[in-house]
């Protein structure tokens, strides 16, 4: 194959770049190390932890008043924006994370202790705050250059969405929170097509999709399982239709058959999900896109995904042990045969070479 | 014949299996153009070899396990005789199997794995059984020492590195429920102990594993593992000097041995894996070890003298930046002086 064939093909943009590319590879500026890299980030986190302090006792006079945190919390947060804005480096990166840290906590000091004082009619703190740092999440994704800063930015949502679970039923939240999280991660593919290129949105959204899909395993453990009823079939629904859309529309433009395999794929997915395992369907789904666009960071977690998924799956499927022992011994002596089946009969008889 | 430095590329040349690499890389295709620049890249059938592979790992486990649970779910029902008796016959089983192998077979080591993991499970189960009263320590101490003939025979660092382990359970164990309870060691000394024993095997090591006849102990990643594990033993007895006993300024000699011995190891650490031996993530973990446990040192000091001022916090975080930026300073000079990889490749003889 020449570069010119695949520029014509339309899958390399230049041919002349590319050769220009592969003519100069090994001759980029030396990195710095990946463990002077560390030092660096163990550097900044540790001070942006002494610098929360700093700001706590700096501002602790007028800590009581609630609205200060809050909007204290805000403008450091604002700052570390600013700092991914406008300086660069390894070191000043991580400074700004540890210092979006210090910010939201304050902020979420803050707005707890505001939700005390003023709001006590509503009577539940943990609600405000998770209401509070949902309206924030979006701002800090959108705006942040970080993809850490857009996972911390998720995280905080979900750490208070998953404490909210234990304290009260608030279904529709969750629901709307499992639905964001899945259309973020859908966006982020059909936006970058799932390869190497803007990691940074792909990562954020998978670790709010992940947490989401843990979310749901609350239901399997049986935490207060009733409440989560409504939301199952929803995400049984959206796992495999998320996924599946996604590898049928990498195929569009493909032979018939391709895509009737992708179809088959999905029903496939489709039926694991509705199975009670959305979490191992969301696994298996990922697994196979990123082997299918080469992407080594997702094909690596992916199969580690797959296997905390199973686990969590068959420890709490609320059946005897003999029974998942019988299970377990089906589905492992027919994944032997399907594997003999493509290794042997199918692989030979489509590439005799 | 041409090499790789020689070629040049155009846009008619023929692509070489190196070159996707590369062109994968950095190619911003995405959707379809991206899945079909990759499918180019890569063998016909590739995916059905790929999917089988995977169908045939996770079968396998699939299966293995629902064996596992068929025992585990009538393990009620076993007479205490027959559950002895299936693990020894597993333990039986195992080690014919690794004889059959040959014990420098990578399955028949792995065998013996299983089969050392085997003995400590059996005795487990021994002493749950038969209610023997022993102390978890000599069930540890017994199973190092019933397992240390096939380390002996083995030759696998895996194999000696998962005996150390026990080992070292063992004496943590014994100092826990026999050398601190009967006052024959404060908790200081214990950890001195303990930090002798793991800095007694990185020695081992580094003597031996260069050897030709050792050459199966060699492997960069276990000297990262036993330097780590010396480093957080020894770091014990700081630790507890700068949170346990640091305001009673009243430092018994267990703590002040410790200390200075984890000054000399971090000390002699960070010259031998720079000048003698150079490995640059043994000497980073000694790096990282002594700029940690300063700063903490640091910081407990000051907040000591004044922990409600402001800008005590300010100074520590400043303290922080100077020492990481100090450190990562460092191993980058190391690093450039010495023109080699940060994690270089095992050095395999």
């Amino acid at each position: 194959m020449k570069l010119r064939e695949l520029q014509e093909q339309g899958m390399i943009d230049s041919a002349e770049e590319a050769a220009a590319s592969l003519n100069h590879r090994g001759e980029e500026e030396p990195s710095t190390p990946l463990l002077a890299r560390v030092a660096l980030v163990i550097g900044a986190w540790l001070s942006g932890i002494f610098l929360s302090f700093f700001f706590g006792l700096l501002f602790q006079d007028i800590f009581d008043i609630p609205p200060v945190p809050t909007f204290l919390g805000l403008f450091v947060i604002a700052g570390s924006l600013l700092l991914f804005w406008k300086t660069s480096g390894l070191f000043l990166e991580q400074l700004a994370l540890a210092i979006n840290f210090a910010g939201t906590v304050l902020f979420v000091v803050g707005t707890a202790a505001w939700s005390d004082d003023f709001m006590t009619g509503i009577g539940d703190e943990i609600l405000i705050v998770l209401i509070a740092v949902t309206l924030l999440c979006p701002f800090v994704f959108l705006l942040s250059k970080n993809p850490v800063q857009q996972f911390i930015s998720l995280g905080w949502v979900f750490t208070f969405g998953w404490i909210e679970t234990f304290e009260e039923a608030s279904t529709a939240l969750l629901l709307l929170l499992l639905t964001l999280s899945l259309l973020l991660f859908l966006f982020s593919w059909l936006r970058n097509g799932g390869p190497i290129l803007n990691a940074s949105t792909k990562f954020a959204s998978l670790a709010s999709c992940l947490a989401a899909l843990f979310l749901l395993s609350a239901s399997i453990m049986g935490w207060n399982g009733s409440f989560l009823e409504p939301a199952i079939p929803i995400i049984r629904t959206l796992v495999p239709l998320s996924l599946g859309g996604v590898l049928i529309w990498l195929h569009w433009g493909c032979d018939g058959k391709r895509i009737l395999g992708c179809v088959a794929f999905t029903i496939l997915l489709f039926a694991i999900s509705w199975a009670g395992a959305a979490g191992v369907a969301f696994a298996l789904g990922l697994m196979v896109l990123s082997h299918l666009v080469g992407d080594r960071f997702l094909a690596g977690l992916a199969p580690v995904l797959l296997a905390g998924f199973l686990i969590l799956f068959y420890y709490f499927l609320g059946v005897p042990l003999l029974t998942k022992s019988l299970w377990l011994l089906g589905i492992g002596a027919a994944l032997l045969v399907n594997c003999t089946l493509l290794l042997r009969v199918l692989r030979p008889r489509l590439y005799p070479s | 014949m041409e090499t790789p430095e020689e070629r040049k590329i155009t846009p008619d040349s023929e692509l070489a299996d190196g070159d996707w690499e590369h062109l994968l890389q950095k190619s911003r295709a995405s959707g379809p153009a991206r899945l079909k620049l990759v499918a180019t890249s890569r063998q016909p059938g590739e995916f059905l070899r790929w999917a089988g592979g995977w169908s045939g790992a996770i079968g396998a486990v699939f299966f293995l396990l629902g064996i596992l649970f068929f025992f585990a779910s009538n393990w009620k029902e076993m007479s205490p005789e027959l559950r002895l008796g299936v693990l020894q016959g597993c333990v039986g089983v195992a080690t014919l199997s690794a004889c059959a192998f040959g014990l420098r077979d990578s399955i028949g080591r792995w065998l013996l794995v299983a089969a050392t993991v085997l003995v400590g499970v059996l005795l487990a189960v021994f002493g749950q059984t038969y209610q023997t009263g022993a102390d978890s320590f000599e069930v540890f101490a017994l199973w190092a020492g019933l397992t240390i003939a096939w380390v002996v025979l083995a030759k696998y660092v895996g194999l000696w590195l998962l005996w150390f382990a026990i080992a070292q359970a063992a004496l943590s164990l014994y100092a826990g429920q026999v050398l601190v309870p009967d006052d024959l060691l404060t908790w200081s000394g214990s950890f001195v102990l303990q930090s002798l024993f793991s800095l007694a095997g990185l020695i081992l090591w580094e003597w031996l594993s260069p050897k030709p006849s050792f050459s199966w102990l060699s492997g960069n990643w276990i000297r990262v593992v036993l330097v780590t594990t010396a480093a957080v033993w020894l770091s014990f007895c700081p630790w507890r000097w700068i949170f346990d006993i640091f305001s009673s300024r009243d430092m018994d000699a267990g703590t002040l041995i410790g200390g200075l011995l984890w000054v000399a190891s971090m000390g002699v650490g960070i010259w031998f894996y720079q000048k003698v031996r150079f490995y640059i993530s043994a000497m980073s973990v000694c790096l990282f070890s002594v700029g940690i446990i300063s700063v903490a040192a640091i910081a407990r000091l000051l907040i000591e003298i004044e922990d409600d001022s402001a800008g005590i916090y300010l100074f520590i975080g400043l303290v922080s930046v100077v020492i990481f930026s100090l450190i990562a300073t460092w191993i980058i000079r190391v690093s450039r002086s010495q023109n080699t990889p940060t994690l270089p490749p095992t050095t395999k003889s």
